[in-house]
């Protein structure tokens, strides 16, 4: 067996990025900032039932970031029991901003773009914030991803001590 | 009743007012889950386009975890 096996690792590192960003997100710009909520566009919160509406909305999303980490936390850990997994940091550290990146990217395009279920900052300058948080994740995605290309050489299994190269690069 | 008996009763009034009040305030906040405001907004989001909504805010992640499994399926290392 080849010791190339970087996809628990990736998939993990995407998962919970997609989940942590979305936390950000959903922290930040809906809860703390209140820039916007999940239907905010199509029902503006500008009454209490309004509000309750779209927090029932939010708590789905969140619902969802939540599911995103468990799942990464269950690849990660199965990554872990697993001997033929390249424990990379820098692989999986570039899977944490390409799926924070990839969440942005699509999210943005869905939901922003296309939908306009909600805007990042409703009002003046509405498209200018949005193009912005889709250049952010644009950013993310491409760090990412040379992040985890740059991981590809990297060859230390679960467990071997940090420095060492236990295996031949492939 | 005695003068200072009434006293005490208007002490203890005028200290119960305020906490009944605050505790019926803290109560009514409590019983919000069956209040009319969140009756309401509950119910326009069953009869709201729920299917629709749920579609629209788990697209996103969907998305991404048809990514992961592609990922994972591709970097599988072959025997």
């Amino acid at each position: 067996m080849r010791a190339n096996s970087r996809g628990a690792i990736i998939s993990a590192g995407i998962l919970l990025g997609t989940g942590l960003g979305g936390f950000v997100d959903g922290i930040t710009l809906h809860q703390i900032l209140q820039w916007h909520n999940m239907l905010s566009s199509v029902r503006p919160p500008l009454d209490l039932v309004s509000m309750k509406y779209n927090m029932v909305w939010d708590g789905l999303f969140h619902a969802s970031t939540w599911l995103m980490v468990s799942l990464g936390v269950w690849r990660l850990w199965a990554a872990g029991l697993r001997g033929d997994v390249v424990w990379s940091t820098r692989t999986f550290v570039g899977s944490l901003f390409l799926g924070w990146g990839l969440f942005n990217f699509i999210e943005g395009v869905i939901d922003h773009q296309l939908l306009g279920i909600h805007h990042v900052h409703p009002g003046d300058h509405q498209l200018s914030w949005d193009l912005g948080f889709l250049g952010f994740g644009l950013l993310e995605i491409i760090g990412g991803l040379a992040l985890v290309r740059a991981g590809a050489s990297d060859v230390r299994l679960h467990g071997a001590p940090a420095g060492s190269s236990t295996l031949p690069r492939s | 009743m005695t003068a200072s008996t009434r006293a005490e009763l208007s002490r203890s009034v005028t200290f119960l007012l305020p906490l009944m009040w605050v505790l019926a305030r803290a109560f009514t906040a409590h019983a919000c889950p069956s209040c009319a405001t969140g009756e309401q907004a509950r119910s326009e989001v069953w009869t709201d386009g729920v299917a629709a909504n749920v579609g629209i805010a788990l697209l996103p992640f969907v998305i991404i975890g048809a990514i992961c499994v592609w990922a994972e399926a591709r970097a599988r290392p072959r025997h």
